[in-house]
């Protein structure tokens, strides 16, 4: 998140965008709600479902799946036709905004209502509910990223922001949610195949130089595959012949899975990490057992980019071990030591070779964390970030051409089913789904449909349907709710019973590598 | 206890059994206006007893309303009031316990000290009046195991402002779910009472707020402004609108006008079960709510989404279908319906009678014509000078929407000083921050026109003399002190009258020498003709009056109706019965000393800037944020109080 | 900014703040049980009557604004008489089930009784009838006799979660906390959290702790990236309860949703992975760290030799801790030698 949580309650409008809030972070689903309904802030949400949020919005578009950005486009020209663009934010702040301004105006609210069947006048109040508030803040989540132009889509969001001058202020922003715990962390602790830690290329000889000098050996100057990469290289070319997998389950999490477990098969190792046998761990090779989150010390990030404190309150289970200590314990087989005294002595490190946690140590973020960049020990960390500039120095305007999604519903996959999660679950469900209150009491997942397309097909709530796409098929019983257009349908991912991601479409955005998740065509028939 | 005359109510001291007095020295009503007579009553000020009513009795009364009427929030008053009614309960019986009497007060006291709300407080005040009192009594029936007869009790509960408005609104109920961010459950409460709350919510004189507690303090709760937050609340979050449950349809209510009182009268016959047909003049609805006030004050989607909504309660209305030209009266009582309910307004134009008024002179208005023609999008003549005549909220509307016409200066005449101006305060000061002029003690002669137009209007000066009836003090002319005013319009705002020849022919029709139709009273009858009952209220009945008088007719009628039809009997309800008795027991005392520190004022609704505004008929106020709202809701003190009344 | 007194302490308060607001500022205490920072003032329990001079009687602290001059007095041994009888009004119908109450020891009602030195029952015999309906949520049960209506749960529900599935229902002694029909409970357990007395609790885990025999770690969520701080109840090596006592702490208030408050029973799960395992004979079989750790050193090792460090790939977890993701990244860059590290932020 460019800014922080706390600070959605200072907007004076909120543009929900690709984000089941109330469900998947509820706590500040909770905080848009209150916002809206003590402090009066307006809130569009534009989304494929009628999600909770929606009935707090003064606005909603209801936006058939991959279209997001026809949508944002068309919200700008009324922003500038209307002349609500925030005009010295724009000549202060950015550049290459004429071209920008000429690349906005064909997506008038009448052709973008054309495309996407939405009414071109609720196009224009949205436009105007952002266009008018000041500080607005735009909250995204994967609803915006997992599709083939998700890069383009976030690109667009921080054109609207820019726009109206809401980057760089308190309660205004393009705020990213953060799906896990600890994918910011991940993200800013190297966790990327072409970055060291705190984003410090790979193929920057300098920053290399440097974790050479810290860790006395010669690293590799090329970036690595990404993650979506390295599953389709395995089983097509065979440059990849082993994988070590900590804390991850694809064979559930992945796109079309079918093939991933055709991939990890062709494998000549696979060693997975984990607190549970999963889908995954049940294929490898090796299986280290981890302790879980509860019996471990250590930080995890959180999407406003706090570092806070995770403690150890039970012991690990078992024999299993934190994780760093595993990696640690097979350094030392492979000859190369890691002496860490405990999880303290490696945050010292971190903070060491990374400039944006370099203020850090346990003690300062021992009440309630810091959020970076916390450049040196006096720093306060950052609650809003480009307050004075954009990291390049002018924030720049880029046009999108849109393409729309890898796949449209057509005769033989006439449904478009579009995924996401129920509140009550979390991610594959191997932790929800075992703690045994949370299961009995939501115990299954269902395909949401809605009642015309129930009708046409004789469906009713609790009848299983068989789903299929261009890539496998499942079952699954269905729902029949009014929050899903007719002609999409809805599945969460949870449920290994019914593995949505069988279905789903590998295809990625060129630039993220990240899956089109949110649409996929398939065709649904009665069991 | 027969024989005993008491009375703590209010400052009175007033007992039998240290004075002879009889029940006259008692100076409350003793009976209700259907007839019923009391022996005592007990409420927020106090006991009194007159009749064959025993005061500890009362008492227990009293806290049985109380246990059965507090809302559950606080302890004292939850609790309190249980134990309290527990003792009370006790000590009738013969079955009291030597510390009841001590436990009563000590509770009391902390009832009438630390309750949250009034209610508590002011029963803590009673019941602490009982103990002074009869604290001997209650001694003697716990050492004798005495028990006491019982009396059969009206018990009501009532609030200031709730008792001033005519409609009777839960108003502390609803503001408390404001306060507590309910509003749809706010809103959802005042549709019980009241089918127009975003209209009321912008134009009601406010006699609630007239009558709020908290203006003892430090000013009025914003109660109409609270309505309109969560009327447009509705609208602005696209919240499913919660109507009541309405029965099915049965039988046909002919309805004359579809103005505040027939589109209310309407709303409650479907809910309780009719058909009603409302007979429209015009082409929309509303009334003189429609074509009688400016858009800029009263947006006319606004009343028509709301009249929607009494259309979806099961209400026909037929538009431009005017009673007395395109059906007869006459028709309507003798054809299929069941019931006719006369709420028409006051439609026509009234003028002075000064010389050279005429309606063929070009930039010669009556007030309530001009505002019809501008709200119904007629090309109204506009020119450079228009002067206003009058001191109503009418004259104010008129002149503000000359200027949105486009006249360049505006000005308004009035005889008497800006103190007695019977237009609300603050749309004079709307009028003036849009500078339109305001000529006090100033009055006009003659209306000056040259080839059939306006050219002027010859004024003269007044001073104000003696107090007349109304206590204002009359305007007189100050002889010598004529002048002209050049002026190419004058606007004649000095009063509507009614319609009469909607009810010609129906000679059984009362009506006053002020055009006004005359009812029965409380039941709103008006006639009865062919076992057709015809029931009258709002401005036709009462003369041109209020919005909320006419809700509030509408649905008094509508009950009428009902008891009319199902029972046959004309006698009015008893909640109406019971809200006029406490109107007159006065639950609000403008020089009460609160309690409360001064430390909140009002919020104050936000207006479009003059400039942005003069030049459209836009809505000119801006509601509450939701933050204003919530913080306005929670400087009311919930002043709920509870009468018990011993049936002789 | 408002200067008044209070017990003779000058303070100086901004305009639009409370009595309570105003003591709390200058270190004052004036006991409340219904009153929350983070929720607007309840006013429903009255133990925050002060007197102001000058002003008939009582007023409440908590939703009585401050005023210019003010001269607040907030011990007085009337105070302390309306707030002993307010305690002592609480008791009416209340069962003294305190030794078998999850509450004992940290309850609001039993410290306050103490406090003050309430020692009897007044009519113990009094019952409210209360219409207990099943709670709205099967992971909370509802103790509907232990309730003192605060009201807490029912404005926490509203206010902070905007749901509004629990109101206050009934009228005086027999009302009660119940379910608002049509407005469905999302399990967030919101309001067993504010929840000042046993009323509420949770109905996860049979075993039970007094506040003194367990310990109270506070620890991250791990699940979404919002980072709630909660604290783990742990008795015996094992977690008991999940629960926020500090209201006022970054980033979520002590608020908490269904997974983090109820769905931590994963971690004593019997499928936890508790031994190394290798393929052996195509099965996965438990074994020794030692021989788990040279078997994977000797695999990787082979590949790396075979076929180059890029051959081979890891995918770290954003599940895991910064240090985890370190090491992780650090051990594919400097000890296999390649940069082929990634992770499921993309899913």
């Amino acid at each position: 998140m460019t800014n922080s949580i706390a600070d959605i309650g200072e907007a004076e409008a909120i543009l929900v965008i690709g984000s089941n809030t109330t469900e998947n972070h509820p706590i500040i689903g909770d905080l848009v709600k209150r916002s809206v309904t003590q402090k009066g802030a307006k809130l569009v949400v534009i989304d494929p479902r009628r999600i909770p949020l929606v009935e707090y919005a003064n606005v909603f578009l209801q936006v058939p799946p991959g279209y997001n950005i026809p949508v944002i486009l068309a919200m700008m020209n009324v922003i500038i036709a209307e002349g609500l663009a925030d005009e010295a934010y724009i000549a202060e702040r950015t550049e290459g905004w004429e071209e920008f301004k000429g690349s906005v105006a064909e997506f008038t609210p009448e052709k973008v209502a054309e495309m996407t069947g939405l009414s071109a006048e609720d196009i224009r109040k949205a436009g105007r509910i952002y266009g008018e508030a000041s500080p607005a803040a735009i909250l995204y989540a994967m609803g915006v990223t997992q599709h083939g132009q998700g890069t383009d889509g976030v690109k667009s969001l921080a054109n609207l922001a820019m726009l109206c001058g809401n980057v760089g202020m308190p309660g205004g922003g393009v705020n990213p949610l953060r799906g896990q715990n600890n994918v910011q962390g991940a993200c800013d602790l190297g966790g990327l195949p072409n970055v060291f830690t705190g984003y410090q290329k790979v193929d920057d000889d300098a920053a290399r130089e440097k974790f050479e000098a810290a860790w006395s050996v010669t690293l590799p100057g090329t970036p690595g595959m990404k993650l979506t990469e390295v599953t389709q290289a395995i089983g097509k070319d065979g440059s990849i012949k082993g994988l070590f997998i900590m804390g991850e389950n694809p064979m559930i999490s992945d796109p079309d899975l079918r093939h991933i477990d055709h991939a990890l098969d062709e494998l000549d190792f696979l060693i997975v990490q984990d607190i549970f046998l999963t889908e995954t761990a049940a294929k490898a090779d090796i299986v280290f057992p981890a302790a879980s989150f509860a019996e471990k010390d250590g930080t995890f990030t959180n999407t406003e980019r706090r570092v806070q404190r995770v403690r150890k309150g039970v012991a690990p289970r078992g024999d299993s071990k934190a994780d760093w200590q595993i990696i640690c314990d097979l350094s030392a087989k492979l000859g190369f030591k890691m002496d860490y005294t405990d999880a303290s002595a490696i945050f010292d490190e971190i903070a060491q070779l990374t400039p944006s946690y370099h203020g850090m140590d346990y003690a300062r973020i021992d009440s309630v964390g810091l959020q970076w960049p916390c450049p040196d020990k006096d720093h306060p960390g950052t609650p809003v970030l480009h307050t004075a500039g954009f990291a390049r120095g002018k924030g720049l305007f880029q046009s999108i051409a849109f393409t729309g999604p890898f796949e449209s519903p057509d005769d033989q996959f006439p449904f478009i089913m579009t995924t996401g999660r129920e509140h009550a679950h979390y991610h594959c469900g191997s932790m929800t789904r075992r703690s045994k209150r949370i299961d009995e009491n939501y115990p299954e997942g269902f395909m949401e449909m809605h009642p015309a397309d129930a009708q046409t097909m004789g469906v009713k709530t609790g009848d299983t349907v068989e789903i299929a796409s261009r890539r496998g098929q499942i079952t699954s019983k269905v729902k029949v709710v009014d929050s899903t257009a007719p002609g999409t349908v809805f599945m969460s991912f949870h449920y290994s019973e019914s593995p949505v991601n069988v279905l789903t479409n590998p295809a990625t955005c060129p630039t993220a590598g990240i899956p089109e998740f949110k649409v996929t065509a398939v065709n649904i028939h009665k069991v | 206890m027969s024989d005993l005359v008491f009375s703590s109510w209010g400052d009175a001291t007033v007992d039998s059994r240290k004075q002879a007095v009889d029940a006259q020295a008692i100076e409350l009503p003793k009976e209700l206006s259907n007839g019923t007579s009391l022996a005592g009553i007990m409420g927020w000020d106090g006991i009194a007893v007159w009749g064959d009513s025993h005061p500890v009795d009362m008492a227990r009364a009293y806290a049985r309303g109380l246990s059965d009427n507090s809302c559950g929030q606080c302890i004292p008053c939850r609790i309190g009031s249980h134990v309290i009614l527990e003792a009370f309960e006790r000590i009738c019986s013969g079955a009291g316990r030597e510390n009841d009497a001590g436990e009563i007060k000590r509770l009391s006291e902390r009832l009438r000290d630390q309750a949250m709300c009034d209610l508590g407080q002011t029963c803590g005040k009673g019941f602490l009046d009982v103990i002074e009192n009869f604290g001997k009594e209650i001694d003697g029936l716990v050492a004798d195991k005495k028990s006491v007869p019982r009396s059969e009790y009206i018990t009501a509960t009532t609030a200031p402002c709730k008792s001033a408005c005519p409609a009777h609104l839960e108003i502390p109920t609803y503001v408390e779910l404001i306060k507590k961010g309910r509003f749809e459950d706010s809103l959802e409460l005042i549709r019980r009472d009241n089918c127009l709350p975003g209209t009321i919510g912008r134009v009601c004189v406010r006699p609630c707020e007239f009558d709020c507690r908290r203006s003892n303090v430090d000013g009025p709760v914003q109660i109409k402004f609270l309505k309109r937050f969560v009327a447009d609340y509705e609208i602005e979050r696209n919240r499913p609108t919660r109507l009541p449950e309405k029965e099915p349809e049965g039988e046909k209510i002919a309805i004359v006008g579809a103005g505040p009182a027939g589109l209310s009268c309407g709303y409650f016959l479907s809910q309780l079960g009719y058909a009603p047909v409302i007979f429209e003049a015009l082409g929309e609805p509303g009334g003189m709510a429609a074509v009688g006030i400016p858009d800029y004050r009263l947006p006319r989607e606004l009343l028509r989404y709301e009249a929607e909504l009494v259309r979806k309660m099961g209400v026909e209305i037929r538009y431009e279908t005017d009673v007395g030209t395109d059906v007869k009266l006459e028709e309507l009582i003798s054809n299929d319906y069941k019931a006719v309910f006369l709420g028409f307004g006051a439609r026509l134009g009234t003028s002075m009678g000064v010389e050279g008024e005429s309606d063929d002179i070009v930039g010669f208005f009556k007030g309530a014509d001009y505002l019809r023609d501008v709200a119904l999008g007629k090309d109204v003549f506009t020119g450079e000078t228009c002067i206003v005549v009058g001191g109503g909220n009418v004259a104010i509307d008129c002149a503000r929407s000359a200027l949105r016409k486009g006249f360049k200066n505006v000005k308004i005449v009035y005889r008497r000083s800006l103190i007695e101006m019977p237009a609300d305060a603050v749309e004079v000061q709307d009028a003036e921050d849009e500078k339109i002029e305001m000529l006090i003690l100033t009055n006009p002669n003659k209306i000056i026109s040259e080839n059939g137009k306006v050219t002027g209007v010859e004024v003269v000066k007044m001073e104000l003399g003696e107090p007349d009836d109304s206590g204002r003090r009359r305007p007189v002319e100050m002889k010598g002190s004529e002048y002209v005013i050049p002026a190419d319009a004058c606007i004649m705002a000095i009063g509507q009258a009614i319609d009469l020849d909607l009810i010609e022919g129906i000679e059984e029709l009362e009506t006053t020498r002020w055009k006004t139709i005359v009812i029965q009273g409380l039941n709103r009858l008006a006639m009865v003709k062919n076992g057709v009952g015809v029931f009258a209220g709002g401005d036709c009945e009462t003369g041109p009056l209020t919005l909320i008088g006419g809700l509030a007719a509408g649905k008094e009628a509508a009950y009428q109706i009902d008891r009319f039809i199902k029972e046959g009997s004309s006698d009015p309800m008893d909640e109406w019965v019971i809200n006029k008795f406490i109107e007159e027991l006065k639950p609000y005392d403008k020089a009460e000393d609160v309690g409360q520190p001064c430390s909140t004022e009002p919020a104050k609704i936000h207006h479009k800037p003059v400039a942005e505004r003069v030049t459209n008929m836009e809505e000119v106020e801006v509601g509450f944020t939701h933050e204003e709202a919530i913080a306005e809701a929670s400087r009311c003190l919930r002043c709920y109080r509870l009468m018990v009344a011993a049936k002789a | 900014m408002i200067n008044l007194t209070i017990d003779g302490t000058p303070v100086q308060v901004e305009k639009g703040q409370t009595i309570l607001e105003a003591a709390n500022s200058a270190g004052i205490r004036i006991p409340t049980m219904c009153w929350m920072k983070k929720m607007r003032p309840i006013g429903s329990c009255r133990m925050c009557v002060v007197e102001v001079e000058g002003l008939g009687k009582p007023v409440s602290a908590c939703d009585t604004m401050a005023a210019a001059d003010m001269k607040v007095t907030t011990q007085s041994e009337l105070l302390h008489g309306m707030r002993r009888d307010a305690l002592s009004l609480m008791l009416v119908g209340h069962p003294l089930d305190c030794p078998v109450c999850d509450k004992g020891g940290e309850c609001v009602l039993q410290d306050m009784v103490w406090e003050f030195g309430v020692t009897e029952q007044p009519t113990p015999g009094a019952q409210p009838t209360r219409d207990i309906e099943r709670y709205i949520s099967p992971m909370i049960k509802q103790w509907a006799d232990r309730c003192v209506l605060c009201a807490r749960c029912v404005t926490a529900c509203k206010e902070v979660k905007g749901i509004g599935c629990i109101e206050i229902k009934g009228n005086g002694f027999d009302s009660y906390i119940g379910p608002v029909e049509g407005v469905d409970c999302i399990s967030c357990g919101e309001c067993l959290s504010v929840c000042p007395v046993g009323a509420l609790t949770d109905g996860i885990r049979d075993e039970k702790a007094r506040i003194w025999q367990s310990k109270r770690i506070t620890t991250t969520c791990g699940y979404c990236g919002v980072g709630c701080q909660f604290d783990l109840n742990v008795l015996n090596d094992k977690i008991i309860r999940v629960t926020t006592t500090d209201h006022d702490k970054l980033p979520n208030f002590g608020s908490l949703c269904i997974k983090g408050r109820f769905a931590w029973e994963f971690v004593d799960h019997p499928d936890r992975l508790t031994k190394p395992l290798v393929r052996r004979d195509g099965e996965l079989r438990e074994t020794t760290w030692e021989d788990a750790l040279h078997t994977a050193a000797k695999k990787i090792k082979e590949v790396r030799d075979a076929h180059g460090p890029d051959s081979i790939a890891g995918f770290a977890s954003a599940r895991c801790t910064n240090e985890d993701n370190y090491v992780f990244q650090k051990f594919f860059r400097a000890v296999i030698g390649t940069n082929n590290v990634d992770h499921c932020a993309r899913l």
